[in-house]
């Protein structure tokens, strides 16, 4: 019975050998350029400046999250307009199959959800490119190895502060205990 | 739509948290967990109310599942009232937090809230599709929720912890889902189960008799998920460091609603794959091996649990092993594959509710006096804060399993359920961890009451005390008075209409 996997197996062998035989193939056929301007970047005729490991803006992410989270939206909503124009007023409808009305309510209610989370991120200041508060003035490294200030410290009252930097001592001995 | 009521109020109620934060900038989160406290008064109240016309219909399920997916029982409710209960004390351990800010803190309901309607869409399900997804909200509102105090070095690393290794178990989880839906045509769990293979879907019974390694792999995979969850070994390894490093009344969160809820789903799937009515006869016969998969499990997990509690300086982390040493009792419960020993392993859950809750709540206390969780800062507190301190003891007496508790009934009930069907070992293994289990616990009522009483005086947190006296009340009185959990269970399990499996 287990021979009914055999046609996946020859597959997956045919498709590995492929790969790798296109390469060598290729790579005794291709021409065999030593000048330096092959290898220079073309696509978008950008010089490079410095390398690609530097440390990208976190903000990227927030954004790109916000991103997803919207463009999953629009994936949801497509089939739900298909099958909903379907229930309310092709043949589904008149054969009583619809769940029309409360699918639409239902979308609504999921596009005010996700539009709550937009608000959410709005007034929490993500969308802002430039962030709302100001940087802190420079400090030694040695002392900026405690509390590193987030949003919330910076607002915060300075007690929280104090806590907090409490708080990390008394973690690193109990790790080392632990 | 008036039957998932608890679950749009609950929905609701946690949009109306958000804004109301976002309306007042989270300036003062406090009222946020007023609002939210009342909020769950109004879904409590739901939910006792289609408790009471279930059993006044004298039904412990109604017929027909809402929108074929969602089924309204008993067993469903128990838990989403254990949730609700649950949820209200985390939020009372957090207005109560003293190192927890007063304003903008707002999403901590929020996500609190999140994790809850994960909760009740994963307990009242058969469906492995909409259980999944419950199982992942549930999970991304903890990861948030572990790594609530995100400047802090051990709280991130919780979360980043508690993300890579929830991610992997969902993963594995989900493979195992696809190859049972793969092999039977449903992801049912009912019709999974009674299929006969004559007709589609096909259910498990045939692919026993063609595929029988597929299935098993399956199975295990989706074990694997459900492992995760309830922290049993070998998907133990976050459980120390996550309960650790997330805030406290996370850690509480993350140890009795979300480790019920996963016991919830796994008494579900045990139940309804192997032992419900009309159930193929070589299905249920397969139940006995898995039973005994899981006296493995158990036996294993209580015992790591247990002896790497003993070890710990720091209580939150013992009590993060104890709560492993935990999981391997209940598990003894499912693994008799009988209802009754599923009743005991409700029961148990019911008494893990009491004892912990009160534990965690008693070392939120002493973090707000000591800003420490080691075990020696308690030295000789007990004095100073005598009615804490006596609740805490009867807690300890209560996660030991002595007498007069919630929790000796609970034991008592779970060996007398494993020996019944055979696993004599296993009740021995557990009574050995027991007591092992009496040495650590006791540490702490040692250095309360056996010490120099302390210099230190204690500021009184009368809600947090009037709380931790009530558990503690409670904690007894169910040890003496055991029939009305003892029913609630019972009728809990009713309603998953299990047989008592081909022995």
């Amino acid at each position: 019975m287990y021979f009914d996997y055999l046609t996946v197996l020859i597959f997956a062998s045919v498709g590995l050998v492929f790969v790798f035989a296109n390469l060598i193939i290729a790579s005794v056929l291709r021409p065999k350029r030593t000048v330096t301007e092959g290898l220079e970047i073309y696509e978008c005729g950008e010089e490079t400046i410095g390398e690609a490991w530097v440390r990208f803006d976190i903000r990227y992410y927030t954004v790109a999250l916000v991103y997803v989270i919207f463009a999953v939206e629009i994936a949801f909503l497509f089939p739900w307009a298909i099958v909903l124009r379907e229930s309310l007023l092709g043949e589904g409808a008149a054969a009583g199959l619809g769940i029309g009305v409360f699918a639409l309510v239902e979308g609504f209610v999921f596009i005010a959800i996700l539009f709550l989370g937009l608000a959410y991120v709005w007034v929490k200041g993500d969308l802002d490119w430039v962030l709302t508060y100001s940087a802190p003035a420079y400090q030694p490294p040695t002392s900026r190895m405690r509390a590193i200030p987030t949003v919330d410290t910076l607002e915060g009252d300075s007690e929280d502060d104090s806590e907090d930097a409490a708080e990390d001592t008394s973690t690193d001995e109990s790790e080392d205990a632990a | 739509m008036g039957r998932i009521a608890p679950e749009i109020v609950l929905t609701l109620l946690s949009m109306v948290v958000l804004t109301w934060d976002l309306v007042t900038k989270g300036r003062d989160s406090r009222q946020v967990g007023y609002l939210s406290l009342a909020g769950l008064a109004i879904v409590g109240y739901l939910l006792i109310d289609q408790w009471n016309g279930l059993r006044n219909a004298g039904i412990s399920a109604e017929p027909t599942p809402v929108f074929a997916m969602m089924t309204i029982d008993t067993f469903g409710i128990f838990f989403k009232l254990f949730t609700v209960g649950s949820l209200a004390a985390v939020m009372l351990f957090v207005l109560s937090d003293k190192r927890e800010r007063k304003h903008g803190v707002g999403e901590y309901y929020f996500l609190l809230l999140g994790a809850g309607i994960g909760i009740f869409f994963m307990v009242s399900t058969s469906n492995l599709l909409l259980l999944m997804l419950g199982l992942e909200l549930l999970s991304l509102a903890s990861y948030s929720l572990s790594g609530f105090h995100k400047s802090e070095k051990r709280s991130a690393e919780a979360s980043l912890k508690y993300v890579i290794f929830g991610g992997l178990s969902a993963g594995i989880m989900l493979y195992g889902i696809s190859l049972l839906y793969g092999l039977t045509g449903t992801i049912d769990l009912i019709e999974m189960g009674t299929g006969d293979g004559t007709s589609w879907p096909v259910g498990l019974a045939a692919q026993f008799a063609y595929n029988p390694a597929p299935v098993a792999i399956a199975i295990v995979l989706i074990f694997a998920g459900f492992a995760y969850k309830v922290s049993v070994v070998p998907f133990h390894f976050w459980t120390p460091d996550v309960y650790e490093g997330a805030p406290t009344p996370v850690t509480t969160f993350l140890a009795v609603a979300s480790k019920a809820a996963g016991f919830a789903v796994l008494l579900r799937f045990v139940g309804l794959l192997f032992m419900a009515e009309g159930v193929d006869a070589t299905v249920a016969a397969y139940g006995d091996r898995i039973g005994m998969l899981l006296a493995i499990m158990a036996a294993i997990t209580m015992t790591l649990g247990n002896l790497s509690a003993l070890r710990q300086a720091s209580m939150k982390r013992m009590l993060a092993y104890s709560s492993i040493a935990h999981a391997g009792y209940v598990l003894m419960g499912l693994a008799v594959m009988t209802p009754e020993g599923f009743s005991a392993a409700m029961y148990y859950l019911g008494a893990y509710y009491l004892m912990n809750l009160g534990a965690f709540g008693f070392l939120l206390y002493f973090e707000g006096v000591t800003g420490s969780e080691e075990i020696d800062s308690l030295k000789g507190m007990g004095w100073k804060a005598p009615l804490v301190s006596i609740a805490m003891v009867a807690f300890l007496v209560s996660l030991t399993g002595l007498p007069p508790t919630v929790g000796f009934v609970g034991k008592y009930l779970l060996f007398v359920q494993g020996i019944e069907a055979g696993y004599g070992w296993l009740v021995i293994i557990a009574a050995l961890n027991s007591v092992v289990s009496l040495f650590y616990y006791f540490r702490i009522a040692k250095a309360l009451f056996l010490s120099e009483p302390a210099e230190r005086s204690v500021a009184p947190q009368p809600i947090l005390t009037g709380f931790l006296a009530i558990l503690a009340v409670g904690t007894i009185l169910f040890g003496i008075y055991t029939a009305p959990l003892q029913s609630w269970a019972d009728s809990g399990t009713a309603s998953l209409e299990l047989v008592n499996s081909a022995k």
